[in-house]
């Protein structure tokens, strides 16, 4: 019941405020140059919030029951780092190795990049221990460690405007939305997230442990292996889309639980609804600022910083 | 009878050539000093380690034959660290592990006493009441099964925490539930308990068989002495009971 109430409640906060950010400005009927506005600019910008927003706050909520730590995020555990070292390859190596790189593969690279920092994490994990979450998530700091010396290293040799694009890029941006790239992965978005909100009952059987779960007739090497791969893929696409964004996935879950305890048939779908209406409501406020483009990590994380210190001060009374 | 047996049973160094029959007693008893492979031996059972060699049997199978679906079915097992890592409420985990939304068991609730911790978080529990709620979630995952009496119970020291009261009470609810049929093998360090309830006695050391058989077989001095590396001492109660207690050693 009260599931219901938080999920419709969050669902017309939603829609009513991506209604706002699609017709702000605009008067119906639209003209021709609106129409283009808001098919070219609007539509991609709330489609982008969305999907990011709610495969960040998915993929978390999944690795935090995964890896057993309330605290992970792909960005904590790493996932996110394989994609800015692709990205900074891309924006400073490719222009100083006089490369010309197309537009479109840049979203492209961070797909990959995300990917194989996932994988790699996993293989060093895997050589840790059997499957563990502090292995996964010690492996996780020194990926994403050797990736950021990299990604210093590569700051050397950049110039000024390289420089600037990457700096934008690590902030994350949900101005630069593209028509045909979110039309390509929202449907991807979509579809992982049905995929992962199936599999939450499973995921209520990690709460104990793996063995746990194995005696409740999980084959829990292939259930974490599906797991960590759709993580990687949801974080993937989000990081693709609108470049590095933080906080989101750490706070969203957390603050779901307490609202509606720990069903993750509830908190998945919750978390997808609430990382979207997150997202949406920082491109409303982005908004704001004129024709500023305001990173959006600087948003997430000039809120998300104090709140993640309350969290752990929380969490830790709780375990303690 | 369920029929459980292992044959020539090693898991690397933890178990040694374990050859065991259960199928004739219902309430077993491991013992033996710590590091002795109790609990390898119940999570062997359970099929979630693989031993490196041997197989187990149940019910004319081997666990192997079994999908992981099939064992969640008809056997439970309580482990001795099960830690959470989110502060669940007593009812979440009931309802994911068990799919339990109901009134506990009038059986359950009269040994364990926990349908008034339902809406308290684990973490807020002592160690005693999360033990007896852990315990009441292994029950409840086969409960339907042991209700026919065809469950099996590995259970890992279920009585560690728990205060005299409910030790009794525990014990005698195994006792009940293996009379009707289940079987019931559970690891324990207070030797007091077997007589009187063990239908079979499992004695390790060191990953290897030292003894097995019924409590008269089993809970000889010498052998408990040698085996625990101390001196035990024997005597009979005004009821006739053993009553098993340690002796300092004069050296």
């Amino acid at each position: 019941m009260r599931f219901n109430v938080v999920l419709s409640g969050l669902a017309i906060t939603l829609i009513l405020l991506s209604i706002t950010i699609l017709l702000r400005d605009l008067s119906l009927p639209l003209s021709s140059l609106d129409k283009q506005i808001f098919v070219q600019l609007r539509i991609p910008m709330v489609l982008t919030a969305i999907g990011v927003g709610a495969a960040l706050a998915v993929s978390s909520a999944i690795l935090q029951v995964l890896l057993r730590n309330p605290l992970a995020d792909p960005g904590i555990i790493g996932i996110s780092s394989g994609a800015s070292l692709f990205a900074a390859l891309y924006l400073i190596a490719g222009p100083a190795l006089g490369l010309s790189l197309a537009y479109y593969p840049l979203p492209l690279w961070c797909f990959i990049g995300a990917i194989l920092s996932t994988l790699l994490i996993y293989l060093v994990a895997r050589q840790l221990s059997e499957f563990n979450g502090s292995a996964v998530i010690l492996a996780g700091i020194a990926v994403s460690t050797v990736a950021g010396a990299i990604i210093a290293w590569l700051y050397f040799i950049a110039d000024g405007q390289s420089l600037r694009n990457l700096t934008f890029w690590l902030m994350g941006s949900l101005l630069q939305a593209d028509l045909t790239l979110i039309l390509l992965c929202f449907p991807a978005i979509v579809l992982l997230l049905i995929y992962a909100v199936v599999q939450a009952k499973n995921l209520n059987w990690l709460y104990l442990g793996q063995q746990s779960a194995v005696l409740k007739g999980l084959d829990v090497k292939t259930f974490n292996r599906k797991m960590i791969l759709i993580c990687a893929l949801l974080v993937g696409l989000a990081v693709s889309l609108a470049g590095s964004i933080a906080f989101v996935g750490l706070l969203v879950p957390h603050f779901l639980r307490q609202l509606l305890g720990h069903d993750n048939r509830k908190i998945i779908p919750a978390a997808a609804v609430s990382g979207a209406l997150l997202m949406v409501t920082v491109l409303l406020i982005s908004g704001l600022f004129g024709g500023i483009a305001v990173p959006v990590s600087m948003l997430t994380a000039t809120l998300g910083g104090p709140l993640f210190l309350y969290v752990l001060l929380k969490h830790n009374r709780l375990s303690l | 009878m369920i029929e459980l047996r292992c044959h020539n049973l090693n898991c690397d160094s933890r178990l040694q050539q374990i050859d065991l029959d259960f199928t004739q007693a219902n309430f077993v008893h491991l013992i033996g000093p710590n590091g002795a492979g109790k609990s390898t031996l119940l999570e062997t059972l359970a099929g979630i380690i693989k031993p490196s060699s041997g197989h187990v049997i149940l019910r004319q199978q081997t666990l192997e034959s079994y999908n992981l679906h099939q064992l969640a079915a008809m056997r439970s097992m309580l482990k001795q660290q099960d830690s959470v890592s989110f502060p669940l409420t007593v009812e979440e985990l009931l309802l994911f592990y068990c799919n339990w939304q109901y009134a506990i068991p009038k059986q359950i609730e009269l040994a364990l006493e926990v349908e008034q911790y339902r809406h308290r978080h684990l973490p807020e529990l002592s160690g005693g009441e999360q033990q007896r709620v852990q315990l009441a979630r292994v029950l409840l995952q086969i409960w339907s099964v042991i209700e026919q009496g065809e469950g099996l119970l590995l259970l890992d020291e279920p009585l560690k925490g728990l205060d005299l009261r409910h030790q009794q009470k525990l014990m005698s609810l195994l006792k009940s539930l293996s009379k009707s049929g289940n079987k019931v093998v559970m690891s324990l360090h207070d030797l007091n308990w077997c007589d009187g309830y063990a239908d079979q006695v499992v004695l390790l050391k060191q990953g290897r068989l030292v003894a097995t058989g019924t409590v008269q077989q089993t809970l000889i001095p010498q052998q408990l002495s040698s085996a625990f590396d101390c001196l035990i001492s024997v005597q009979t109660s005004l009821e006739g009971k053993k009553l098993l207690q340690t002796v300092e050693n004069p050296s």
